[in-house]
């Protein structure tokens, strides 16, 4: 008896989130008068954080073992937990940010909470897969909510436009991704990754078809992280969007798919011949990461909308990650290990700055009237310091300056990247050069919060009064300050997560 | 090493920061308490730091050194501590601090909070870096004080300040980044050989990596330095930066902040890659050298009291950089004691340009002239300090321009190149004269013609108050250097002989790559040391 | 006891500059020169006893070198060769700086008298009196100091209170300027003797004086061999190959050119007449001025071992000599014309030292500075009684005789004296340099026509002095008062600008100048003050009497023995008949001169304006001090400034303009050209997508073979990898003939050993001379050459050639410095030596000799090193799962030769 419950005891985070789910479209379904599904939601997920969080802690990097029935498609390890945490949180923290947002631009509906639930659900499904199935059905159970959830401001014709995008494009993604698993199928005769791995190292599939369903599939993922070129949808897609909205996609998935991608890699095609550096796939993901963190911070740096600042912001932020993830060819554990357990850090890191970003963005705005050019920061420390003053740190860390979690995270990722040896030196200097452009978008906030005075006549921001984003912004920026300061806590848990890898 | 544990540092680094805290939490009504308070602190900060002239400076050891694991896995330690080559750059900044704070009050009305917050900020900031032996926690204090720095300029400043104040961020972002990829592949490098992460000073000095790679390491960190020195040509930054600055905020700047990129060469750049920077340093000196006579010419021309100031700070770091790289004693000795002289009399000078703007509220030399009839004391202590930016004898500009140009004439490093750059370098004295008199005639002689001159003020009590402090040290300096120059000797000696072992050491295999023992240097070694076999870790070389 | 004399010495007048300079503005006048005054006198009487005590010690104790030291601390120190160089504040009095002293302290005494009566209406009093006894404290500095830093505190010092005494009445902007002219021109002296000093200091290990001295007497080869600068072999334009002690020497001649105002840097000199008269009689006439010569007679053991720098100096004072003579000639106003005859005097003494009579110069300095003083203070005296602050022309005055007698009588003594009439102290001092210039020419031995022409030049300089000052003594004291100065002008040509403008100038300074003694411009001239005039008459009586010390009526000793321990001496001989020969020129001279001026100026004839309309031009060019600053302004000035203001611009646009502009505006262009791709039409996006997936696709699809060398070939079997690949085939060819020699394998790995056959070209490893130099491999083919070209100065060497530089110091033999050739046959290098010192196996190979250096073997030429490695470039050929092929190449240098050793390193470094 208490051994079957101790198999069931590490999906429980999972579980609670999904009938969380449900259980918020029944209660959004009868109560007529407005509960406070934001709260409710909120509670859920952080529950299910706190819950993963207790697991990751508890043990190393074994995993746990699951129900026999489901032990082939999940794969419960800290790893996977380590992201439950990451995923649930910045989904509670969306929540937060929506339950001011909506209610202070009259979209108070209940059923995007119920969406966010069931999205942050599916996240946790594809980073818990260890099987193409799984993977395809965790991508899609997280995709169909955000595309509602962009979708979202009904009235407007630019979210719709936004929604529609992301639908087709997403749809063409996923297509490429199923073609490439049936492909990898096809080769290797299996759908779980070990198995695919096994084959593909003792070299009876044929090599064509490994490669040609690797590369779709990886295609599918540079989707989901808006790698360039394959970005295409995230500027619209993130600019028509509900701004908590968008704060999920830049967080939660992303994260999910850096998880998934991450397995992918380490288990499926660790083949000493596929991860050769030159001819495999980190031969592949450098120029990617390179074109990805050019590109973003390029074009970032001259947008006059902050929201659409941040959407190629995260652009360039995944260009930062891949560095990580290339990473991985390493033969060395060790680096290997540094490189899982830096991008893991750099997601939960990014997760809360970008979260205290956008949250603050959010704050700024009430009534109708969201804060969206940089003119509408003007002079907005001097009227309000103390909103401006997350939004600075927001942006400090996303800038990766000393000493936020930010700069820690890049920190993290570049050392794992420079163990990796001289093949992605460049690429390192390349991302730290490109962090120079960022820098200089970044500080626009910072000038026109505290340096510029408002065109005069120009309607001023009045930020809304909210307790979620208050809560919001508080837990998220006093883990920005925690993980810059004292992180050792934090990069413990990412090394422990990573567990040993390879 | 102090043998019992000492606090002193931490406490000298944490005080300001908790002083900002305390004023970020008053009410910006209590704008007289916040005044008085700040610069209460300062004064504080500066009676503690008088402590550290308690400790041995005999021996080349780390004094009052802290040091606390942070992050266990990567060897990420904080780690404080100071020798002879840190000591007067530490006093000079607790020393100008709450000067250049304390004279501020008279002009900076609006978001007074802020301002004392971003200096405080400034000052903890700035001491973290001169204390901390640990590159990654050094390279967080360096980036540390751009914040308050880029707010100082950006929101007190001039009329382009946000320019200049987005153009010393980005500047200093470029060169600093660079350097953190170099440390990150340092420590990569030293757990290579060691097999355990350290990001500590003490351990990766012992690394000894091929001349190549050291010549890549040593650029990307001489980078970031040499923009903050700032040296010829990436200094285009300081003039916009100065110029805009408020007063305050261009003391701060000049005194102390330059003086981290000069600091940053001997602490950082020069122990840890010897044959990199040996490579680079003809390179280096020539760019000191063209420092030195390209800016006094710049400065020569300028219309703008405080941008000739600014440039003429671009001369006399070139005369500190050239120091450094003579490689000799009292080169570097020289080099030392010029940090702390620029810190004094350019200090000054911009207080001085301060007072004159705020009565004044113009900078062009053509708008004064014949200011010594209305501004007697004024004038007195602004020709005082310009004879100490000229470096005359008796003054403290002499001595240290007088040590650089001797080490640069008998460097051994420089060899038969030596008394050619010193011979272009002293030239720079009398450039120095050139414009700082230029600037002198324009402002002070001749007859009082500008009407609005006719009635200006002397100088306040608030003003004498400040400056009085700085003219003292101008002299006792520049009559008795020995006090300030004796504990640095000791450092100062095992700074080079360091470098040079190593140096040989790398020479004698420039592939070699492995870990050099605590004891590379022989005690007692002279400058010409030979590295005894086996300093070289047995299956260290690959 | 008495070396703390010395210390009192320099302080009093420094305490009292710092009591008036301080406290002087609230106290009255009575305090103030009060204060001044004594504590001058204190000086001086310390200085007495000081002397007192050095006569004592040297007839007393008959010590030959005596001196006295006085050590006050250590200022800072240096250290050379591994050894600390303390300088310390260290104060020495003897032969040479007592007498020094006596008369900086007894003049200084007298001019701080005479002031009380001459400012009296001064509003700044106070200031004028701080800055007169800060000179005095430097000056004294100067003097005493020890050590050539501690002497140089005095001679900036100096520099600085004249600046600030110049420009005295600030108000006037030219004045202002003089001021900084001067100091200017006085840096760029000390320019010069900074470096001189690090010099002396790389030859001598020491900043002592004495230590300088003494080993210049004892080890003169210290100074004399020649100074190795710059980079290897740099021609002689860029360094010139010179002896340390002419180099040092010339630059610290550099610096006395700055302060003794000779050509090229005298031209401050007459403006700063600008100043207050008394100032002009102190610093600019008796004092500072004539430090230069102190300093050469202080270091005149080192200058006599540099005749070269002999010789410029000899050369530059005759022309200085004769060129200020000449403007003084033509010249109107008093101090201008005493200003010129203050230079031509210092050219006097230049010229003498310049010929090695050191004591002779010396001489005239000591004699100079009585009748230069007392002819300026009567200058002041006149344009007092006149009511004329500033300056007089004298062709508005005269007949003073009668109106300011006791004024007369000692300008005339003083005119007599510079004139060089018998027993009159100038007449000594000057017969003395005729004599010295004269026994030179055996010292010149390399230009034998020097000291002739020398002796002319000076002799020629001499008649014109005696000219110019009786015409200024006539036209002033004889005859009637012809009424005055015209419109009270009161400001010399001041600025650096000719005459023309002046009389302009003038009058619009006069308005901005002093406006105190606007009210008692005196029409009826008067005797000043006794406070003025017993200074005068002092002065006067030295003016006859300091000369009789050199035939030792008056003093007990010829000047000559007594300054012997102090001066260095040069091989001068001169036959019995020379001193005559000498003296009759000398008389000559003052004959001539004060015969024309008599017939000139006294009878008053017209030849004068005649000779000026005829000749006109050069009249004018006179009368324009032959337009010297002009030639600067339009020269040095244009030029510098014309490069600042280049260097703001390049700054400002070009620097500036990479840095900041070029690059933000790429950034914001790449910018915009990325969010053009943001069309917002959902198909372009899916095209976009399908272009990525289309690229990640293709970088599957072609190979990567990237052939690389498995570890440090030791033989010439060497171990090949390409790179792995799912699905990769590979196939080699060694040899690179374009045959394949293996089959295509799975495996990325393949193991070769060469053959001799295989290697067709080599690998020469270079290692360059001393610690640092980095290794650089040349690639080369048989037949080819090495190109060992004279790397004169440090520029970029193409592949197939090194630079002299890399060879190391001493990597020729004997004096023949013919590069060596190097080219390569089949087997490996051939070397023929000729000027460069080859070692193989130990052995320096003869220099006609073929040295084979053959395939791991390295031989060593100066400090560098060549080893030859065989050189192969095999090629794989890579086969990848879609049948795509690609082919590419490698090249392996075999077999590696080890680096250099430590043994040759130290070998190295201790051959350096």
């Amino acid at each position: 008896m208490s051994s079957t419950f101790a198999t069931w005891l590490p999906l429980i985070p999972m579980l609670v989130v999904g009938f969380g789910g449900f259980a918020l479209m029944l209660v959004d379904a009868f109560s007529k008068d407005d509960a406070q599904l934001a709260t409710l939601s909120a509670v859920i997920l952080f529950a299910a954080a706190a819950i993963a969080s207790a697991l990751v802690i508890g043990k190393g990097g074994a995993p746990a073992p699951v129900p026999a029935a489901l032990s082939n498609y999940l794969h419960i390890d800290s790893l996977t937990q380590f992201l439950n945490v990451t995923v649930c949180a910045g989904g509670g923290l969306c929540a937060l940010l929506a339950g001011g947002y909506l209610n202070e631009h009259a979209l108070e509906r209940g059923e995007f909470y119920a969406l966010l639930v069931l999205s942050t659900f599916g996240a946790q499904v594809l980073a818990a897969a260890c099987d193409l199935l799984t993977v395809f059905i965790g991508l899609e159970t997280m995709s169909l909510g955000v595309y509602c959830m962009v979708a979202f401001r009904r009235g407007s014709p630019r979210a719709a436009e936004g929604g529609l995008k992301y639908f087709l494009l997403g749809s063409f993604a996923a297509a490429i991704l199923l073609f490439g698993s049936a492909l990898l199928y096809g080769a290797t005769g299996h759908t779980d990754f070990a198995g695919i791995g096994e084959s593909v190292r003792s070299g009876t599939a044929d090599p064509r078809l490994v490669i040609l369903g690797m590369l779709m599939l990886l295609t599918g993922f540079f989707f989901k992280i808006s790698a360039v070129p394959f970005h295409m949808w995230t500027p619209d897609a993130y600019e028509g969007a509900v701004t908590p909205a968008t704060t999920f996609m830049s967080v939660v998935v992303k994260a999910a798919a850096f998880a998934s991608m991450l397995r992918l890699l380490l288990v499926c095609f660790s083949d000493s011949m596929l991860g050769n550096v030159h001819s495999g796939w980190p031969g592949i993901l450098i120029p990617l990461a390179a074109v990805t963190m050019v590109y973003g911070n390029l074009a970032a740096s001259q947008q006059a909308s902050v929201k659409r600042m941040l959407a190629y912001s995260s652009i360039a932020h995944a260009g930062y990650i891949l560095v990580g993830v290339a990473a991985l060819f390493s033969a060395d554990a060790h680096v290997r290990q540094q490189a899982v357990s830096g991008v893991l850090f750099y997601l939960l890191a990014y997760t809360v700055s970008n979260v205290l970003a956008f949250g603050s963005l959010i704050a700024i705005g009430s009534h109708g009237k969201e804060a969206v050019s940089f003119e509408d920061l003007a002079g907005v420390g001097r009227r309000h310091p103390l909103v401006a003053l997350p939004f600075v740190i927001g942006v400090l860390s996303l800038m990766g300056f000393p000493p936020t979690a930010g700069f820690l995270g890049k920190w993290y990722v570049f050392s794992a990247a420079v163990g990796a040896g001289s093949s992605l030196l460049w690429l390192v200097v390349l991302g730290v050069l490109t962090s120079v452009v960022g820098a200089y978008y970044y500080l626009r906030v910072i000038v026109y919060m505290f340096m510029k005075a408002p065109e005069p006549g120009a309607p001023l921001a009045v930020p809304m009064r909210s307790g979620y984003v208050a809560l919001a912004l508080v837990l998220s920026g006093y883990f920005v300050l925690k993980m810059g300061i004292t992180p050792e806590r934090y990069i413990e848990l990412a090394l422990a997560a990573a567990g040993k890898v390879g | 090493m102090t043998t019992e544990p000492s606090h002193l540092l931490s406490l000298l680094c944490g005080l300001p920061l908790l002083a900002a805290l305390a004023v970020l939490f008053t009410p910006r009504q209590m704008a007289g308490f916040i005044r008085g308070f700040t610069v209460f602190v300062m004064v504080l900060t500066f009676v503690l730091s008088l402590r550290l002239l308690g400790a041995d400076y005999g021996t080349a050891a780390m004094q009052f050194s802290e040091r606390h694991v942070l992050v266990p896995a990567y060897g990420v330690t904080y780690s404080l501590g100071i020798d002879g080559m840190s000591l007067w750059l530490v006093l000079l900044t607790t020393f100008i601090t709450p000067l250049a704070t304390y004279a501020s009050w008279t002009h900076i009305e609006t978001k007074l909070k802020e301002y004392a917050l971003s200096m405080l900020l400034l000052e903890s900031a700035m001491l973290g870096a001169f204390f901390a032996l640990d590159v990654l926690l050094f390279y967080v204090f360096w980036e540390l004080m751009l914040v308050p720095m880029l707010l100082i300029i950006g929101i007190w400043g001039g009329v382009q300040r946000v320019y200049a104040a987005v153009k010393f961020f980005l500047f200093t972002m470029v060169g600093s980044l660079l350097m953190l990829v170099a440390i990150l592949y340092l420590v990569q490098q030293f757990k290579e050989q060691t097999g355990h992460y350290s990001f500590e000073l003490r351990e990766l000095k012992l690394l000894l990596l091929p001349a190549t790679t050291q010549l890549w390491l040593f650029s990307a960190f001489a980078l970031a330095f040499a923009i903050k020195v700032p040296m010829f040509p990436v200094h285009t930054w300081l003039p916009d930066a100065h110029v805009q600055a408020p007063t305050g905020g261009s003391v701060i700047l000049a005194a102390v902040m330059l003086k981290l990129g000069t600091y940053g060469f001997l602490r950082f750049a020069m122990p840890l890659f010897p044959s990199g920077s040996h490579r680079a340093s003809s390179t280096l000196a020539l760019l000191a050298v063209i420092g030195i006579i390209y800016g006094a010419y710049c400065a020569w021309v300028q219309p703008d009291v405080k941008k000739l100031v600014a440039y003429s700070s671009v001369s006399h770091l070139g005369f500190v950089m050239l120091g450094i790289y003579s490689l000799s004693s009292h080169g570097l000795r020289g080099s030392i004691l010029q940090m702390v002289n620029h810190g004094i009399s350019t200090g000054a000078l911009f207080l001085l340009v301060g007072v004159i703007y705020e009565r004044r509220h113009t900078r062009l030399l053509d708008d004064f002239g014949g200011l010594a009839k209305v501004m007697p004391n004024f004038t007195v202590i602004f020709v005082i300090v310009t004879m100490s930016s000229i470096g005359l004898p008796t003054t403290n500009g002499f001595v240290g321009e007088f040590m650089i140009l001797a080490g640069a004439f008998m460097s051994e490093t420089l060899g038969r190149h030596g008394p050619i750059a010193c011979f272009f370098a002293a030239t720079g004295v009398i450039l120095a004269a050139i414009y700082m008199l230029h600037a002198v005639l324009k402002m002070f002689w001749g007859p009082l013609t500008n009407h609005e001159n006719r009635d200006l003020p002397d100088l306040t009590r608030r003003e004498h108050l400040v400056l009085a402090p700085l003219v003292a040290l101008i002299f006792y300096i520049g009559l008795f250097p020995n006090p300030l120059l004796k504990p640095m000797s000791a450092s100062v000696d095992r700074f080079s002989l360091e470098y040079l072992a190593k140096l040989r050491a790398g020479d004698q295999n420039p592939e070699a790559r492995g870990m050099l023992q605590e004891s590379f240097v022989p005690a007692g070694a002279t400058a010409a040391v030979k590295v005894p076999d086996g300093a070289l870790a047995v299956g260290g070389a690959r | 006891m008495y070396q703390k004399a010395l210390l009192g010495i320099v302080l009093f007048p420094l305490i009292g500059a710092i009591a008036n300079g301080v406290f002087g503005r609230k106290a009255g006048r009575n305090v103030v020169h009060a204060v001044a005054v004594l504590s001058v006198a204190c000086s001086f009487a310390l200085a007495l006893y000081a002397f007192g005590s050095l006569l004592h010690l040297r007839y007393g104790q008959g010590e030959e070198a005596a001196s006295i030291t006085y050590t006050a601390y250590e200022w800072f120190s240096l250290s050379l060769n591994h050894r600390t160089l303390s300088i310390p504040v260290r104060f020495v009095m003897d032969s040479l700086s007592g007498v020094m002293t006596l008369v900086v302290t007894g003049i200084g005494l007298l001019i701080h008298i005479y002031s009380t009566g001459y400012m009296s209406e001064e509003p700044s009093y106070a200031r004028f009196f701080a800055y007169l006894n800060l000179f005095t404290a430097s000056m004294l500095i100067l003097i005493l100091g020890s050590s050539l830093p501690v002497m140089f505190v005095g001679w900036e010092g100096v520099g600085v209170c004249s600046y600030l005494l110049i420009g005295f009445w600030y108000e006037n902007p030219n004045y202002a300027a003089a001021g900084r002219k001067a100091f200017v021109a006085n840096r760029i002296g000390d320019f010069g003797v900074i470096l001189g000093m690090f010099l002396l200091a790389t030859a001598a290990n020491s900043l002592e004086f004495t230590d300088i001295n003494e080993l210049a007497h004892v080890r003169p080869t210290q100074f004399t061999s020649a100074l190795a600068l710059g980079p290897q072999g740099a021609p002689f334009w860029v360094i010139p190959s010179i002896s340390l002690a002419t180099a040092a020497t010339l630059f610290l001649f550099l610096g006395c050119t700055g302060k003794s105002a000779q050509l090229p840097l005298y031209v401050w000199l007459p403006d700063a007449m600008a100043g207050p008269t008394p100032v002009s009689a102190l610093i600019h006439a008796a004092t500072m001025v004539t430090s230069g010569i102190y300093l050469v007679c202080r270091l005149s053991p080192v200058f006599a071992l540099a005749p070269a720098t002999m010789a410029v100096m000899a050369i530059i004072g005759a022309v200085t000599a004769l060129m200020a003579a000449s403007v003084g000639l033509v010249q109107n106003d008093i101090k201008k014309i005493l200003a010129y005859s203050t230079v031509s005097q210092l050219g006097f003494m230049f010229a003498a030292v310049g010929c090695g009579a050191f004591a002779a110069g010396f001489m005239h300095v000591y004699t100079h500075a009585f009748f230069k003083a007392c002819l300026f203070l009567g200058a002041g005296s006149v344009m007092h009684a006149v009511g004329a602050h500033g300056d007089a022309d004298i062709r508005t005055l005269g007949g003073l005789r009668k109106y300011m007698p006791l004024t007369n009588v000692t300008f005339l003594v003083s005119c007599l004296a510079i004139a060089g009439v018998p027993l009159f102290s100038g007449f000594f001092s000057k017969d003395e340099i005729l004599v010295g210039v004269l026994s030179s020419a055996g010292y010149f031995s390399f230009a034998p026509w020097l000291a002739p022409t020398v002796f002319g030049m000076l002799v020629l300089g001499a008649t014109m002095t005696a000219f110019y000052m009786f015409r200024l003594y006539f036209l002033t004291f004889s005859g009637e008062f012809r009424g005055g100065p015209v419109h009270e002008t009161h400001a010399p040509a001041a600025g650096a600008h000719g005459d023309h403008g002046d009389h302009e100038d003038e009058r619009h300074d006069h308005d901005a100048a002093h406006d105190h003694d606007h009210g008692h411009a005196h029409h009826e001239p008067h005797e000043s003050p006794p406070s003025m005039t017993i200074p005068l008459i002092v002065l006067g009586v030295g003016a006859v009497f300091a000369g009789y010390v050199w035939i030792g009526i008056v003093h007990f000793e010829p000047w000559v023995k007594w300054l012997e321990p102090s001066l260095g001496s040069i091989h001068a001989e001169h036959g019995h008949a020379t001193p005559y020969i000498a003296m009759a020129f000398g008389l000559l001279a003052a004959v001539v001169g004060i015969g024309l001026a008599f017939q000139f100026y006294y009878k008053g004839s017209e030849v004068p304006a005649k000779l000026a309309t005829q000749f006109g031009g050069l009249h004018r060019l006179l009368m324009d001090k032959w337009r010297v600053d002009e030639l600067y302004d339009a020269t040095v000035l244009a030029g510098s400034r014309g490069l600042a203001r280049l260097c703001a611009a390049f700054d400002k646009y070009v620097v500036d303009g990479i840095l900041t502009h070029v690059s933000s505006q790429a950034v914001a262009s790449l910018s915009f050209l990325f969010t053009r791709f943001q069309t917002g039409l959902v198909h372009a996006y899916g095209a976009v997508m399908a272009v990525g997936l289309f690229f990640v696709a293709f970088h599957f699809v072609v190979p990567h073979a990237d052939p690389a060398v498995v570890g440090d070939p030791t033989g010439l079997s060497v171990e090949l990898a390409a790179n792995q690949g799912l699905g990769y085939e590979y196939r080699w060819d060694f040899d690179a003939d374009g045959r394949f020699d293996t089959e295509w394998s799975n495996d990325s790995k393949a193991e070769h050993a060469f053959s001799d056959a295989d290697i067709v070209r080599f690998a020469v490893v270079f290692e360059g001379a001393g610690y640092g130099a980095r290794p650089r491999t040349l690639v080369v083919a048989p037949k080819q050459e090495i190109k060992v070209s004279s790397g004169a100065l440090t520029r970029i060497m193409t592949r197939g050639e090194l630079s002299l530089d890399e060879l190391g110091e001493s990597w020729q033999r004997g004096e023949d410095a013919a590069a060596p050739l190097i080219k390569a046959d089949e087997q490996g290098l051939l070397i023929k030596p000729r000027g460069a010192r080859v070692r193989k196996a130990g052995a320096v190979q003869p220099a006609d000799a073929e040295v084979r250096v053959s395939r791991g073997e390295h031989v060593s030429i100066g400090e560098a090193r060549l080893s030859v490695s065989g050189y192969v470039k095999p090629r794989v050929q890579v086969r990848n799962a879609f049948g795509m092929e690609r082919t590419e190449s490698v090249g392996v240098v075999v077999p590696k030769v080890p680096p250099r050793i430590t043994a040759e390193i130290a070998a190295v470094q201790g051959s350096k």
